[in-house]
């Protein structure tokens, strides 16, 4: 329970802080601020992803890596057996990891939407 | 032998690999198709460093249960240290965009293809074994 109360004040704060970040936007026109917006949502989008990423990996591996350590502790002739899922496991779970990590290294350095948002703000690329 | 024995596992990846660059050249030309080998390869040595890692630990930690600590510490530095090489090829491959980056995505879950369709098949094979007993046993049951 206390847990799950530090896990939520520290999301809380992290929303607060984000929000505060977003609404100091540039006081120039409102095409540019707009641009500028969308590329302060694309940095905080690119990190938020990553985290929550790295968050379900981290349980999701811990979780599975218990588990089977603990399978063969008590079974150590199931070692080859059990070694071998959680291979698998780990391996599915990672590239989940490695799939977020991809689309926000797109999103930070790639700029895929930049030519659509920008001509829908009325800018030319 | 076992189907999801690591080697066959192995060879399964660079199998899926192969039919996707091959696909990937064949339908959008020789740029998909590095991105797609690239990004391949990335996934599949990673598998085996993986496996590697596991092994080395586990068959440690059996023989040597005193170094119990030790062999856990090596083991998380060895992970950081595999995933930190993979983020930076990453990283430097789509900064400098010298792959295409779908490509890149497509040759990265060529590991969690060959998984899913490889878990699939045996799922299939347990599948018909429960429907049709006597499939595989030389005197039938009956």
């Amino acid at each position: 329970m206390k847990k799950a109360l530090v896990i939520g004040f520290t999301l809380l704060v992290s929303m607060l802080f984000a929000s505060l970040a977003m609404a100091a936007e540039p006081a120039a026109g409102g095409a540019s601020a707009g641009l500028g917006s969308f590329f302060s949502y694309a940095v905080l989008a690119a990190g938020f992803g990553m985290g929550i990423a790295a968050f379900g990996t981290g349980i999701g591996q811990g979780l599975a890596v218990k588990s089977s350590v603990e399978g063969i502790a008590r079974n150590p002739e199931a070692s080859g057996k059990i070694t071998v899922t959680m291979l698998i496991g780990l391996a599915m779970i990672e590239s989940l990891a490695i799939y977020a990590l991809v689309v926000a290294l797109i999103i930070l350095y790639a700029y895929p939407m930049t030519k659509p948002i920008a001509a829908a703000l009325g800018f030319k690329i | 032998m076992e189907l999801l024995s690591p080697r066959r596992l192995k060879i399964a990846n660079w199998v899926v690999l192969a039919i996707l660059v091959a696909v990937g050249y064949l339908v959008s030309g020789r740029e998909f198709a590095l991105g797609v080998l690239v990004g391949g390869l990335l996934v599949v040595v990673n598998f085996h460093l993986l496996h590697r890692f596991l092994k080395g630990t586990l068959e440690k930690a059996q023989v040597d249960p005193e170094s119990k600590g030790r062999t856990q510490a090596f083991f998380a530095a060895k992970q950081l240290l595999r995933f930190t090489g993979l983020v930076a090829v990453v990283f430097l491959l789509v900064r400098h965009g010298w792959v295409n980056v779908i490509g890149l995505v497509v040759g990265l879950s060529t590991v969690a293809l060959t998984l899913t369709l490889l878990g699939l098949n045996e799922a299939m094979k347990i599948k018909n074994k429960e429907a049709n007993p006597s499939h595989g046993t030389s005197h039938p049951l009956s």
